[in-house]
């Protein structure tokens, strides 16, 4: 079949912008990630649901892949299309719906930016429980897709445990509602209802099961007062053994953010802002809390965690957040460090969740590949959670000279932090090869995938799939 | 012109930006991005007013020129299509968190393309108007000074002289005017070249991708400059600050816009405003930030905070200024520059219509600039129910009278 039938096909919703023109195309043959990207026939700019069913049914009419995308920020190659395919653009799709204050909860559309989402929010005095680090210019819709855990956070846990319910056009062109919005009469309020969660099915399925074109998420009050602070640790088991003590006490109660550091960034950080420093004092390992609520409850909360802290050979690290971390919970600097990390060069982001205990061996493990590929600089970093905490590997490469060479180290890095219990968190295509090493549950996914997805047009080998 | 010469060419012209190239992360930042806390709120023109699809945006032009650059196979007209319909307002490279190039890019790429032949025709025409006649539009060379005529405070012996730039000259005569009288009235007479010797800046061709024919027009101004032994150079156009700053006029000599002798004598206390008996000064006002005067990728001038400065200015002068959808360091371009009211004249006009709309839903009734090349631009898209668009120096001159004071 011609192109131009092709055209009017992913056209017929009515609103969609449909592109063809190679240079057009160059766009959305990859993410931000390391994972190679593929030409793609078509894309589809989507305005309405309509579109989606349009974009969706021609697909299957041809049985084309069809990838599913928004902002295209993410690290792991979920928005890469493989050649041939039609990329569906829901960028978009950018409206706020409704904040409902009844409820406690926001409706909008995939395409929306979290900087948007955020601007309206605050206008009521409310907020989002967690923001990625992609925020001002990344989707809510590419976030939950790509099971952005955000920021992750210690209080809220994930972006995904935020989701509500989901609208989904289902590879099959029909329109689907869960949790409680499964009935119209209801409409979104509770996400476990009915039966067992099909909103989780979506989140982090990188459109392999369909098209998310509604998300109901929880709002919260904003806070009304802020605060930062660090607690530095002489070596990685205390730092590990604090954290769990963190969680398992409840005091994550009123932090919204924690992040760990690494020796050698500790090292960087603190040495390139206070030379005077004695260097051999350092702690190994910092945690960097942000802190929200009442000014008496983070007050009370940060004082008893310091103190919790000196169990473990901890304490507080006043410097590093002063130079440092203060500065990047100030006004979302967040979203730049995310960018900030490519600042030096292109780079390998490699996201994984950990237990606790798991810490040293993560941080072993960069440490090994560091040694084996010292022609890459490593890095990286925790985010902490309600339980557990989700690791970050940061490769640096350039592009133009290693970009063989940084697939091959990534893979391998991969295969490494799963040799010692850190599970993907963020999968697309990075971690795609090895995904048999999860047996039952990736054969029940796929054949989950099969029986959704009957001619296998949603992003095909996302997810090893 | 054969296809794998141009492709050539085309790679050769990207190749000072390999770096930029390989280094784009697609973030999106340059496509799409919100950012209340930074008063960011869109980027592109391109993308908002003229074409969703990623080939306008400051990313689609770095994944061209690295595509190009590795030798694949693109089309060249839709190359050139979405090469010139950038703004190159700069938005892009302002929000870039690693500080990527995009709009130099497009400047560099487009100068190969016009050496290929592949201008588009009004590319084409603005770039014969300029050599042929010294003023984009193509106006009677003869003709720039009519605004003058008549005019006191321009005088032949004067030690500052005043290029006012195309854009005032010809399409923008009240701000000139204007200019004249606010600077006389502060005690600052201004000179003007005759209008054989008023040569273009080049401004408008360095945009265009008409480097070397821009350099000529740079080379006749400056010996006309230098001819006339002025010290202190003084336009109104903001292109125009930003190419006579490049143009190597000379350390003695002095380059500045003619908002700097103003605030410089307000700074010094020799100046006193008076508002006019006859003429309410509003208590609201707009003020549309020019893009030449505000982002950094318009060179040190650009750096220099205009957009603040002119702000305290008009809050001295008892004037709020308006908030509007974005702020000075990220404002979206009203779509003057680059030749976009030329090669796509409806997009360019749903920019300044964007704008205008902004500044109204703001609840200003008049929406001032200091670039007489946007407020030319502007008033050409204004329809009914907009704010009323006046030049800096016209509002200015129109609600104050001036007097020079002992400081």
């Amino acid at each position: 079949m011609k192109t131009a039938q092709l055209g009017t096909e992913l056209a017929a919703g009515g609103s969609a912008v449909v592109l063809e023109d190679k240079i057009d195309l160059l766009g959305y043959r990859r993410d931000t990630s390391i994972a190679p990207g593929g030409n793609p026939a078509a894309a589809v700019i989507a305005r309405n649901v309509e579109d989606v069913v349009a974009a969706v049914t021609a697909a299957n009419r041809r049985k084309v892949p069809l990838y599913v995308r928004a902002a295209g920020s993410t690290y792991a190659g979920g928005a890469n299309p493989c050649d041939g395919a039609i990329v569906l653009d829901v960028s978009a799709l950018n409206r706020v719906l409704k904040i409902d204050e009844e409820r406690g909860l926001v409706l909008v559309e995939p395409g929306v930016t979290y900087g948007a989402l955020l601007a309206e929010l605050s206008a009521r005095g409310l907020t989002l429980g967690v923001v990625p680090l992609t925020g001002a210019a990344g989707t809510v819709g590419g976030a939950i897709a790509s099971h952005g855990l955000g920021t992750g956070s210690p209080r809220y846990q994930s972006t995904a445990d935020e989701v509500a319910g989901l609208e989904v056009v289902m590879p099959t062109g029909e329109l689907l509602r869960t949790g409680s919005a499964a009935l119209a009469e209801a409409g979104f309020f509770a996400r476990y209802a009915v039966g067992p969660d099909l909103t989780g099915m979506f989140l982090g399925a990188n459109g392999c099961l369909g098209v998310i074109t509604g998300i109901a998420l929880w709002v919260h009050p904003k806070p009304e007062y802020q605060e930062t602070f660090a607690v530095g640790f002489p070596d990685y088991e205390s730092g590990a053994r604090f954290i769990s003590a963190l969680q398992l006490k409840d005091l994550t109660h009123n932090l919204w953010y924690g992040a760990g550091y690494e020796d050698k960034a500790i090292e960087g950080r603190v040495m390139a802002a206070r030379p005077q420093v004695d260097r051999s004092a350092l702690p190994r390992f910092c945690l960097a809390l942000d802190a929200r609520g009442t000014r008496e409850d983070v007050a009370r909360d940060r004082a008893r965690i310091v103190a919790e802290s000196g169990r473990f050979g901890g304490a507080e690290f006043a410097v590093f957040d002063e130079i440092f971390f203060s500065r990047l919970r100030r006004d979302q600097s967040f979203w730049y460090s995310y960018a900030g990390y490519f600042a030096r060069s292109m780079c390998a982001l490699l996201m994984c969740s950990m237990a606790n205990e798991t810490i040293p061996r993560f941080f072993g493990a960069i440490e090994c590949n560091r040694e084996a590929c010292p022609q890459f600089i490593w890095a990286g970093g925790l985010v902490l959670c309600r339980r557990g905490v989700h690791g970050a590997v940061i490769v640096f490469y350039d592009e133009r000279q290693q970009w063989n060479e940084i697939r091959e180290a990534s893979e391998r890095c991969c295969r490494d932090l799963l040799a010692i219990g850190c599970v993907p968190y963020k999968s697309g295509r990075v971690w795609a090869p090895m995904m048999d090493r999860f047996g039952r549950y990736h054969t029940t996914l796929a054949r989950l995938k099969k029986t959704l997805d009957p001619n296998a047009i949603m992003s095909p080998q996302i997810l090893g799939l | 012109m054969p296809q794998g010469e141009i492709r050539t060419a085309l790679a050769q012209a990207a190749e000072p930006f390999v770096e930029n190239l390989y280094h784009c992360l697609r973030c999106n930042y340059c496509v799409e991005m919100h950012w209340e806390e930074r008063a960011i709120r869109h980027v592109c023109p391109t993308l908002v007013h003229h074409n969703p699809a990623p080939g306008y945006s400051g990313k689609g032009y770095l994944a061209a020129a690295r595509a190009i650059f590795e030798g694949e196979e693109l089309p060249i007209n839709s190359l050139v299509e979405r090469f010139f319909n950038c703004t190159t307002c700069g938005n892009c490279e302002e929000v870039c968190p690693v500080g990527l190039k995009p709009a130099h890019l497009v400047k560099q790429i487009r100068a190969a393309m016009v050496a290929q032949g592949l201008a588009p025709a009004p590319i084409a025409s603005i770039g014969a108007n300029v050599v042929e006649r010294h003023n984009p539009a193509g106006a009677p060379a003869e003709a720039r000074n009519r605004w003058a005529e008549g005019l006191d405070g321009v005088s032949a012996s004067a030690a500052t002289l005043y290029l006012p730039g195309c854009a005032a000259s010809y399409d923008a005569p009240a701000e000139a005017r204007a200019t004249v009288s606010v600077l006389r009235q502060i005690g600052v007479p201004l000179r003007l070249l005759p209008p054989g010797q008023a040569h273009c800046c080049g401004a408008p061709l360095s945009e265009i991708g008409y480097a070397a024919e821009a350099e000529n027009q740079r080379a006749g101004l400056r010996a006309a400059i230098a001819a006339s032994e002025c010290r202190s150079v003084v336009t109104s156009g903001a292109e125009c600050l930003e190419s006579l700053v490049g143009a190597q006029l000379g350390n003695e000599r002095e380059v500045v816009h003619a908002f700097d002798l103003l605030e410089r004598a307000v700074a010094e206390r020799r100046v006193a405003f008076e508002a006019k008996a006859d003429i309410a000064v509003p208590g609201v006002v707009g003020l549309l930030d020019s893009c030449h005067l505000s982002k950094k990728s318009h060179g040190p001038k650009a750096a220099a905070e205009y957009p603040r400065r002119i702000r305290e200015l008009l809050s001295r002068l008892g004037c709020k200024t308006a908030t509007v959808a974005d702020d000075a360091n990220y404002a979206v371009c009203c779509g003057a520059a680059g030749g976009m009211p030329s090669v796509s004249p409806q997009s360019a006009a749903r920019m300044a219509e964007g704008k205008l709309q902004a500044f109204a839903r703001s609840g200003a009734a008049v929406v001032l600039t200091a670039s007489p090349l946007c407020a030319a631009h502007l008033r050409r898209s204004h329809t009914a129910g907009l704010p009323s668009l006046m030049g800096l120096f016209e509002f200015i001159d129109s609600h104050f009278r001036l007097r020079s004071v002992s400081p």
